[in-house]
């Protein structure tokens, strides 16, 4: 298994970095891991996909640290199976499910009170969207550049996809339609390319801004 | 996966936060144990974010968006990935122009001398639309469409070898070709030649030019001449080729025969039994960039 770095990785020889350790011990870790799946690199990989899955959901509820969340979760099954709890095989997902609604209500309830105390305090600060006109500039060129590393095809493709209203004053949701037909693929199947286009594109992005 | 048709809705719901808590935590058991579901989930959010970048919301769920989807830095990001391709597709030259591979002159075939200003309303893009150049050895792995092993043109001008190169023997390298693909579209307002960036050490520069919609001309006539309308290559008999499903023709130039500046290349249709016919022009610019 591949070793586990700061970014998101973990290491099937037990070794987490402290930021996901929180208390978990590597009993614990190799407890989980063991459960997931008896091959150690399959348990890893199934390690990454349920703390990635675990940590979009949490950004989907709206939680401000997500990636924090997601660690606290796979900590606390961990330390359960630890213990002796035993995941459904069928199913081992429906743990890690309940457990991250627990952490999410924790949150609630701790946001709820910090809402309350920030209020009397003079509310929340504005959030921020959007960048300025210089980082959205070099925004802007890094994705050309990515861009330019995509097939034709598939650039012609996101940027299509992309397009609001047409000239022929079709919608959006028309617009993507007639892709789809061309592409001769359901609407959800154009969805799912262009989304994997995209995140190619957002994983260049991410590495042209930080150079 | 046992996506359904209504899957899309609601994952929308869900991810504006519309959807009652049971319903919620059933989707979520789902979104875990689903990779497909949960791919088209992410998918639905980047349509959201897009949306929401285009005003195309209610303001409620603009708002929503905003608290929900945007509120940690990986979706402030993603929202700031959704302004930056609204705004290149939105670009001028993004319209949803057909891709017309050469277009077909409509006025008596005159043929221009180099007439750079009769390019309006044509602009070079790469297959599909826009330009795509690609330099490296020909035999690397996982090589994409346009440098994979393909049936050769049936052109009746052999591909010329690099000047210089000495004849390929099985243990030499071979050469470095920079493919750029072409074809020519309607693109209102630009005039602006495109750039075909060729890296040193290119060897060879192959021009795939589309010519689809033109089924027909069975063969055709290109002229690559430079700025000061001097011929710099020029091929006759022509016939496409499919690439990957297009028709193209295919040209290979040596690399050296393309120093920097601009070009026109100049096209002409020939159908069997029929007058050879005029299309419009390509402007090209070449500018040769050091490796990294």
């Amino acid at each position: 298994m591949r070793q586990h770095g700061g970014g998101g990785d973990g290491d099937g020889s037990g070794v987490l970095p402290p930021e996901r350790l929180r208390g978990l011990t590597p009993e614990a870790f190799y407890a989980l891991l063991t459960q997931l799946n008896p091959d150690r690199d399959r348990a890893g990989e199934v390690y990454e996909t349920i703390r990635r899955k675990l940590v979009r959901l949490f950004e989907w509820r709206g939680c401000g640290s997500p990636e924090d969340l997601a660690d606290e979760t796979i900590n606390r099954v961990a330390r359960r199976l630890a213990e002796g709890v035993e995941l459904r095989s069928s199913d081992p997902y429906g743990y890690f499910c309940g457990v991250a609604h627990l952490v999410y209500k924790e949150v609630m309830r701790r946001a709820s009170r910090e809402h309350r105390a920030l209020a009397e305090g003079g509310g929340w600060p504005s959030p921020s969207f959007g960048d300025d006109s210089e980082s959205s500039d070099r925004r802007l060129d890094c994705l050309r550049r990515c861009l330019d590393q995509l097939a034709p095809e598939q650039r012609d493709l996101v940027l299509r996809y992309h397009q609001g209203k047409t000239e022929q004053g079709e919608n959006n949701i028309r617009h993507r339609q007639k892709l789809a037909d061309e592409a001769g693929i359901p609407m959800n199947a154009l969805r799912i390319r262009v989304h994997r286009l995209r995140r190619k594109l957002e994983s260049c992005v991410h590495a042209c801004l930080s150079h | 996966m046992r996506q359904n048709p209504t899957d899309d809705e609601l994952l929308r719901s869900y991810l504006l936060g519309a959807l009652p808590e049971e319903e919620v935590d059933r989707l979520e058991q789902r979104l875990l144990a689903e990779d497909e579901l949960f791919e088209l989930s992410e998918a639905v959010e980047a349509d959201l974010l897009a949306a929401c970048d285009r005003g195309e919301l209610a303001p409620a769920e603009r708002e929503r968006v905003q608290q929900r989807l945007a509120s940690s830095p990986r979706g402030r990001e993603r929202l700031a990935l959704a302004h930056a391709l609204n705004t290149l597709a939105g670009s001028p030259g993004r319209a949803a122009a057909p891709v017309v591979p050469f277009q077909r002159r409509a006025a008596t075939p005159v043929r221009p001398a180099f007439r750079w200003a009769a390019l309006a309303a044509a602009l070079l893009a790469a297959a599909g639309l826009s330009w795509f150049a690609l330099e490296r050895p020909h035999g690397g792995e996982a090589p994409p469409w346009v440098a994979q092993e393909r049936p050769a043109p049936a052109s009746p001008r052999a591909p010329e070898p690099p000047r210089g190169a000495p004849v390929p023997a099985e243990t030499k390298p071979e050469p470095v070709k920079a493919v750029f693909q072409l074809a020519l579209m309607s693109l209102r307002g630009e005039e602006t030649a495109q750039k075909l960036r060729v890296r040193t050490g290119a060897d060879i520069v192959e021009l795939q030019v589309a010519v689809e919609g033109m089924e027909d001309f069975k063969s055709f006539h290109l002229t690559l001449r430079n700025r000061k309308a001097e011929t710099v290559w020029e091929g006759e008999g022509l016939e496409p080729v499919k690439l990957d499903g297009v028709r193209a023709l295919v040209v290979d130039l040596p690399a050296d025969r393309l120093p920097a500046g601009t070009y026109e290349i100049q096209a002409r249709g020939l159908a069997p039994g029929g007058d050879p016919e005029d299309l419009s022009p390509l402007e090209i610019e070449v500018e040769r960039e050091g490796t990294r």
